[in-house]
């Protein structure tokens, strides 16, 4: 590259000397009725990721992934595919493969004529198209089916042929719309497992959209979490787990969801007031700076324990009121006499308000809470009982704005 | 268990024996009902057809009623010789067949033009439909006046554009062919209104799944879009055959089959034959004959439409 050589050579998805596999520079979308569905969206994606865009429904992932097919005009900023800035491009020239939610097979075809005809639009010979089909049918078993219509395929063999249909040639990016949303939990899961494995062997840059943040930590090498147009945080799903750069990311993420209560910080920052209990704070949990007055604070599930250790030194003396069995784990619940954070700030459409507190005393406010504890403790609906958490697993977040408060937490290790 | 099944099984049929009103209100009960429309059905539909099949048998010129003859298939023996009946066959086919054929081609090609919405298009729309909603002897009776030789407003056109005074209806080579556009300017609409709804029927994601792959517009028109709407495209044309097949309104209104026998279709012909000739037993053979010709003809077109798309 010449020191003269243009912006446009220079700008979209150059960093290091690395070519990102795809970038999003300040995209804005904006649809004619007025909704905004992307705002500044700033992504890079490296060559050869494996990306997922995780939200809830109206955040914006789809959209994204639809502007990045060309098959959405953003209104604002622009989008680099491999160093080439693609804006303008319509979906034909972005040398691109998409998986659609409903597979969007074509229904007049065949299996053998839908895997070829991304070929055959590109003029490709006889052989080669024969060749290349039979070699995708063969990766993912459609061997038997070529000759079928996809009317007469399961769910699953469906879901096969459009994976099919956009390996077949080699395109730059793989763009993935929710692509498992039809197949009961079973493939669900196995399929996951073949999508990763194919990427892993295949190393295309894969961009994958899923409102399941199971489907999202798992198969993602980077995970991008969107709230209302916005990107929240773009993190390997560890991280996303242990920092949520906010409340949201900390209640999307994890299952059951991380539990949020609203405390106080005292005058000196080393002491936290949490349900009428004072506990001190280790320097790593220190919000300091942070003025005294109320914080929000997440205590993830697995952060419990049943029984002290030296990790687990905090006590809560509680009273669950519903024991569910995983089998090697137990889900206690009970109610934290703690006011619940505003529920707008989480990712939860429900109130986190306690049932139990509406209907008893309104003055005494109480959070529901959910502890993932073994399944060796002998515990009994109703009955009192001590759990013990570490402070190193607390997550503090701003009470007002909900955007986390410690710069870098350290590793959480789970609890069972 | 099987004993206590079979006693109820029993005891079913014996509560449902005959006789009793319960009985006879649930075996029969469904005609009553139904009796009004079955009895209109019968006495204007079922009884002609029937009726005309069996006058078609006979010799029977209504300038002299009384004198019914059986003929046996000697009217169908009497017409398939008839030079005028293959004259007929002819224009008729060649109406139809190129009529239908432009209504389907512009009524699919303006529906493409109005998928993509623009401003003032649901305005428009109504304008384009609204051929289809005058009467045929009405659009007959104003291509007449507006056709006409001496004093239309076309041919006012035509000899300020120095073409001179054309008679569209009165000649040979013309009369068939404006026919055949007075036809297509009245039922395109039709086609325009199918094709729009089917083309909005269309799965947006498979046309979004072709574009990914790499098909341009015209591509994806031919390798999917025409496939996707292909039953409402065969609909369309039945009900259009069926129609253009019956054309007399307009004939009646401008040519009367003139000039010479150049727009003498099958209606026309049966008409004469029935209403000119009196010559009942003949126009009854020659509906015969007619429905035959149309009822092959739909059949085989659609064949064509619908396997000749499956199979590929």
């Amino acid at each position: 590259m010449t020191a003269y050589s243009s912006i446009k050579d220079v700008t979209p998805g150059v960093s290091d000397g690395k070519v990102a596999g795809i970038e999003f520079a300040a995209v804005n979308m904006t649809f004619a009725d007025g909704t905004t569905a992307l705002k500044s969206l700033d992504l890079t994606i490296e060559e050869g990721e494996f990306v997922v865009f995780v939200g809830p429904s109206g955040c914006g992932k789809s959209t994204a992934l639809r502007i990045l097919a060309g098959l959405e005009q953003a209104t604002g900023g622009t989008v680099a595919i491999k160093g080439r800035d693609v804006t303008d491009l319509g979906p034909q020239q972005r040398d691109i493969a998409m998986v659609f939610q409903s597979y969007a097979l074509y229904p007049h075809k065949s299996v053998y004529e839908n895997l070829a005809y991304p070929l055959r639009i590109r003029g490709l010979d006889k052989g080669t198209i024969e060749t290349a089909v039979a070699g995708v049918a063969d990766l993912l078993g459609l061997t038997a089916l070529l000759k079928r219509k996809p009317g007469a395929l399961s769910g699953g063999q469906r879901q096969r042929v459009a994976m099919g249909r956009a390996l077949v040639r080699n395109p730059e990016a793989f763009l993935m719309d929710e692509p498992l949303s039809n197949l009961d939990a079973a493939l669900r899961v196995e399929m996951r497992g073949e999508i990763k494995r194919l990427h892993r062997r295949l190393g295309v840059t894969t961009v994958y959209v899923t409102h399941d943040q199971v489907e999202a930590m798992t198969m993602g090498d980077r995970v991008a979490v969107l709230r209302g147009g916005e990107l929240q945080q773009f993190d390997a799903p560890q991280r996303l787990y242990e920092q949520p750069a906010n409340m949201f990311v900390a209640s999307f993420i994890g299952s059951p969801a991380i539990n949020l209560a609203m405390a106080a910080i005292g005058a000196e920052s080393s002491v936290m007031t949490l349900a009428g209990t004072e506990i001190g704070l280790p320097p790593s949990r220190r919000p300091e700076g942070h003025p005294a007055g109320p914080v929000m604070v997440g205590i993830r599930p697995e952060a419990f324990s049943y029984r002290r250790d030296l990790e687990h030194d905090v006590s809560l003396t509680i009273t669950p009121d519903l024991i569910e069995s995983l089998g090697a784990e137990l889900l206690v619940h009970f109610a934290l006499p703690a006011a619940p954070v505003p529920v707008a700030l989480t990712s939860s459409a429900k109130s986190a308000v306690s049932p139990i507190a509406l209907s008893g005393n309104a003055a005494e406010m109480s959070t529901r809470f959910i502890a993932k504890l073994d399944a060796r403790c002998a515990y009994a609906v109703g009955k009192p009982a001590t759990v013990w958490f570490s402070t190193d697993h607390l997550m503090l977040f701003e009470a007002a704005t909900g955007r986390t408060i410690l710069a870098s937490a350290p590793m959480i290790k789970l609890s069972v | 268990m099987p004993d206590s099944t079979a006693t109820l099984t029993r005891g079913a049929v014996h509560r449902s024996g005959r006789g009793g009103w319960s009985w006879f209100a649930r075996r029969y009960g469904a005609i009553l009902p139904m009796a009004p429309g079955m009895l209109f059905l019968v006495v204007m539909s079922i009884y002609p057809t029937i009726y005309s099949l069996v006058i078609s048998l006979f010799r029977w010129n209504l300038s002299d009623p009384t004198r019914m003859r059986f003929g046996g298939w000697h009217n169908f023996g009497l017409l398939l010789t008839d030079v005028t009946f293959w004259n007929a066959v002819g224009v008729t086919f060649k109406f139809v067949l190129i009529a239908v054929s432009l209504e389907l081609i512009l009524g699919l090609a303006i529906a493409l033009l109005f998928f993509q919405r623009f401003p003032g298009d649901r305005f428009l729309r109504a304008l384009l439909i609204l051929p289809m909603v005058v009467a045929p002897v009405v659009v007959g009776l104003l291509s007449r006046y507006m056709l006409n030789v001496q004093f239309g407003i076309i041919t006012f056109l035509t000899e300020a554009l120095g073409l001179g005074r054309i008679d569209f209806f009165g000649e040979p080579n013309l009369a068939l062919g404006t026919l055949i556009v007075i036809d297509i300017w009245q039922w395109t609409p039709f086609m325009f209104l199918i094709m729009l709804a089917a083309l909005q029927g269309v799965p947006e994601d498979i046309i979004e799944a072709a574009k990914v792959d790499g098909a341009r517009p015209v591509r994806i028109f031919f390798d999917h879009i025409l496939h996707l709407i292909r039953y409402p495209v065969a609909v369309a044309v039945a009900l259009r055959l069926i129609d253009a097949f019956r054309v007399y309104d307009i004939i009646f209104m401008t040519t009367r089959g003139g000039p010479i026998d150049v727009t003498q279709t099958l209606s026309w012909q049966i008409y004469d034959a029935g209403f000119k000739s009196l010559d009942i037993g003949y126009a009854a053979a020659y509906s015969w004959l007619m429905l035959i010709i149309v009822v092959a003809t739909v059949t085989l077109v659609l064949r064509l439409l619908l396997n000749e798309q499956a199979s590929r």
